[in-house]
């Protein structure tokens, strides 16, 4: 699993503001070749992301990627051709609709790799569902391809698509949502989600996310710097999370060296769902370069606990 | 490397902050390359500025056209990426 709480989009003609684009913290930036870009500026922009891929060193922990035209412009096919390279770690594809969509790219980007001489499958895929007729192929989009790493929703098409409107807890686009998710996971892929796109709410943004994370979605994009930060305290998790989770993995190591199936912690019994979500937490913390304590620093963090209360734990 | 030649006039670029106007025009067979700049970059990164308008049109395969540029500082990926898309605009892989 990749690390993607958050994407941020970066204008692709826009030289100002493609350079420090990896000073944010964004786990992906997505240095955007579509909506950002006017259609007189296609080619200035496909050209300027081009020669950024070449010499800009976003940063080690940055994950790289541009967001195409759609393939059914004149302008999806150029800005492959112009911006698969080593330095390229992913393409967005937007307004996808059907498997075909991606095969498309998935052949265009292969014939590249094999002409660049890049590594066959290095570039990954993300398939952008906006349009109700892309949500309701979510899950045959989701198997299209290895290269796919994820289903993004691209909330303000969709809305449009639908004839709703985007509100600030996003009723029109739950459903969608819901559908986008469920596609991805049963396709083994992760779910990232759209765009807050009023950034000066900050308190909207959170609230969002917060309902995204808790439905169980593995990012979402954001469209101004200020919003990484945001993003990111509200999908790593707690002290408090991280120390149950290592909690858990006790519990279960303990049980391993008793002989024990079953596995309870304090008067809780551990079953598999619960390990399948202390394993991510430490995942995600491990990845997000979080502080997790040993089982021997949990011991102490235990018995200073007991001692304060006076009485038994759990 | 395949000789290739502008076919019109191709401009790239804006005037925002960082970044640079490039306007290619056709020139006649062997006449090179001639550089008009207009802005800072002008006296201070003069023949720098020059080399890399001169290295990315030879890398096209350009040997002859009319530069005129205007820049607020841009960096160099910049300017060579305003030159590719003005030759392009300018019908040079057409």
């Amino acid at each position: 699993m990749k690390l993607r709480r958050s994407r941020l989009y970066v204008p692709g003609n826009n030289p100002k503001m493609i350079p420090p684009a990896g000073l944010y913290g964004a786990d992906v930036i997505s240095l955007d070749l579509e909506d950002s870009v006017p259609l007189e500026y296609k080619t200035d922009a496909r050209m300027l992301v081009s020669e950024a891929l070449k010499v800009i060193d976003f940063g080690p922990a940055t994950e790289v990627t541009v967001r195409i035209n759609p393939m059914n412009t004149p302008f999806g096919k150029w800005d492959i051709k112009q911006i698969v390279s080593e330095k390229l770690h992913g393409i967005y594809i937007p307004k996808v609709e059907t498997r075909e969509d991606v095969i498309q790219v998935d052949d265009i980007v292969t014939d590249l790799e094999e002409k660049k001489g890049l590594p066959i499958g290095k570039i990954k895929l993300f398939a952008t569902l906006e349009t109700a007729k892309g949500i309701l192929n979510a899950y045959e989009i989701a198997q299209s391809s290895k290269r796919l790493e994820a289903l993004t929703i691209g909330g303000e098409d969709l809305t449009a698509d639908l004839g709703g409107e985007r509100s600030s807890v996003g009723t029109a686009i739950n459903t969608a949502r819901s559908l986008v998710l469920l596609a991805a996971k049963a396709a083994g892929i992760q779910a990232i989600d759209t765009v807050y796109s009023d950034f000066g709410d900050q308190e909207g943004l959170r609230k969002e996310t917060e309902l995204i994370k808790i439905m169980g979605y593995d990012g979402k994009a954001c469209i101004h710097p200020s919003q990484v930060g945001i993003i990111h305290s509200i999908f790593d998790p707690t002290p408090e999370q991280i120390v149950y989770a290592v909690r858990v993995k006790m519990a279960i190591e303990e049980a391993k060296k008793r002989g024990s199936g079953a596995v309870s912690l304090g008067s809780k019994m551990i079953d598999r769902p619960i390990v399948l979500k202390a394993e991510r937490v430490l995942e995600i913390a491990k990845m997000a370069d979080l502080h997790i304590p040993s089982p021997e620093e949990v011991s102490e963090m235990t018995q200073q606990k007991v001692k304060k209360s006076g009485g038994g734990d759990d | 490397m395949a000789t290739r030649k502008l076919l019109r006039e191709g401009q790239a670029g804006t005037e925002e902050r960082e970044d640079c106007i490039v306007k290619l025009s056709p020139a006649e067979p062997g006449t090179g390359i001639k550089i008009d700049i207009v802005g800072k970059s002008r006296d201070v990164f003069r023949d720098e500025v020059f080399r890399i308008f001169e290295d990315t049109l030879h890398g096209m395969g350009i040997e002859d056209a009319i530069i005129w540029s205007s820049g607020k500082s841009p960096l160099n990926f910049t300017i060579v990426a305003r030159t590719k898309a003005a030759a392009i605009k300018g019908g040079a892989y057409e």
